[in-house]
Order: structure tokens, then C-alpha cells, then sequence
């Protein structure tokens, strides 16, 4: 079974962004996918700390409709 | 003085003053009731992810402000009565107040150019699993639907 792949870094950490802005339609998207689910970490390479500020942001911002709870396609 | 940032939806339907009525209507609201507005800002008319109250569209405008807790229940109470506000949110703000997050994330994300979202689903494929869930240590497992034992013969269907 392949182990994580370590080599990636947290995007979120790399550029020092401290805050996930919920309102960020276009950052949000990236991590998402087609269905409009949120994306694993083991996926997106995030730490810890900046997944869990993004899983909220991602569902706030489906709360505001500015991402979908749930999509057929990539919308 | 906390900073709240509170974002709401205006229906946008009707005349640009009309909704621009509206979303001054909430910032005097905010300053009426002693608080300072440090920012706002309009996302304008746009599509919304899925349609709230039979709209698609919706206008979107934020503010961020300092004001002492006791005047939320208000905004909130204003904004829930409304019949032209149509979605509202607000949050204790974590940021800094000062600095425009939308171009940090720009820059950042610069080296995914060419990068397809949906790539990202099938990396980290763990292999199929073996049925019988979180059993642990102690029970059997569930059932194993693939495998086939010639010996054994309560095989029905």
C-alpha cells in the first residue's frame, strides 16, 4: 500500500496565509471536486490545521451559495 | 470591540438604487448601534450555486466592522425579517482587517496552472479493501461475497 507522499507541502503554509477566506470562490474550487465534495487531505497535501480551516470556509461558503452542497457537474 | 465580518445576499431583482438602499440600510444599522465599519465591500450580481427562493442570481455584499456583542442579535434580527435579504452570515472575523486576502491566493495557486480539479480524485487510491469494516481484532469480520471455498458446500443460489 503506497505511503502518503510526504513531498507535498501545504499550499496554505508554503505562502503564509493564515486566514481561508470563505468567500474565495476561485481558491475554494481547487479543492473541491466535480461533485462539489470536499477533497481529502491525503489528496490535497494541506496540514492539519489549514484543512480543517478550509473544510469550514468550503462550508460556509456552501451555506452563502457561493459553492454548491452537491453538483453534477464541475460548476 | 470584536471584529465581525457579516455577508448577505440581496435579492436583485428591481432597481440598482433599490438594492443599493438596502445594503446601506445595514451598514447605518452598524453605525447607529455603535460600530465602525472598517471595510466593504460589494461581490455585485452573481450566480449562486444553487437557487434560493426561486433566484439564481442574488447581489452580494459584505461588511467588516468592530462593534460590542450585544449589537449582533440586532444586525441578525434585521436581517432575518427582511424580505429582501435573502441569505446572511456572519462571523467572528479571524483575519487581519488590513490585508485583501483575494491576491495572496492568486499568487500562490500560480504554479497550478494547467492543473485539472479532477485530477486530484485518483491520486491516493488505497487498493480495495478487505471486506469486514472495523471489526478489530476479535470478531470475523463480515462477509466476504468474492471468494469461493469448493469445499464448503452451503452455497446457496
Amino acid at each position: 500500500m503506497p505511503i502518503m507522499r510526504r513531498k507535498k507541502i501545504c499550499r496554505f503554509c508554503d505562502n503564509k496565509i493564515d486566514y481561508v477566506d470563505y468567500k474565495d470562490e476561485r481558491m475554494l474550487r481547487r479543492f473541491v471536486n466535480d461533485r462539489g465534495k470536499i477533497l481529502p487531505r491525503r489528496i490535497t497535501g494541506n496540514c492539519a490545521i489549514h484543512q480543517r480551516e478550509l473544510t469550514t470556509a468550503v462550508k460556509r461558503s456552501r451555506i452563502m451559495a457561493i459553492l454548491a452542497f452537491a453538483s453534477e457537474s464541475y460548476r | 470591540m470584536n471584529l465581525y465580518e457579516t455577508t448577505f445576499i440581496v435579492n436583485p431583482q428591481g432597481e440598482e438604487s433599490a438594492i443599493d438602499e438596502q445594503v446601506k440600510a445595514i451598514g447605518k444599522l452598524i453605525t447607529d448601534n455603535g460600530g465602525k465599519i472598517v471595510r466593504e465591500e460589494r461581490m455585485g450580481t452573481r450566480r449562486m450555486a444553487y437557487p434560493i427562493e426561486k433566484l439564481n442570481q442574488g447581489y452580494y455584499a459584505t461588511f467588516l466592522f468592530e462593534a460590542e456583542p450585544p449589537v449582533l442579535p440586532i444586525i441578525d434580527r434585521y436581517l432575518k425579517l427582511g424580505e429582501t435579504y435573502m441569505r446572511h452570515l456572519t462571523i467572528r472575523y479571524e483575519g487581519d482587517p488590513n490585508k485583501s486576502y483575494a491576491d495572496s491566493f492568486q499568487k500562490s495557486f500560480e504554479s497550478d496552472r494547467g492543473r485539472e480539479p479532477e485530477d486530484d480524485d485518483r491520486r491516493g487510491f488505497r487498493g480495495d479493501r478487505r471486506p469486514g469494516g472495523r471489526g478489530g481484532y476479535r470478531d470475523s469480520g463480515g462477509r466476504d461475497n468474492d471468494s469461493y471455498n469448493p469445499r464448503k458446500r452451503n452455497y446457496r443460489n
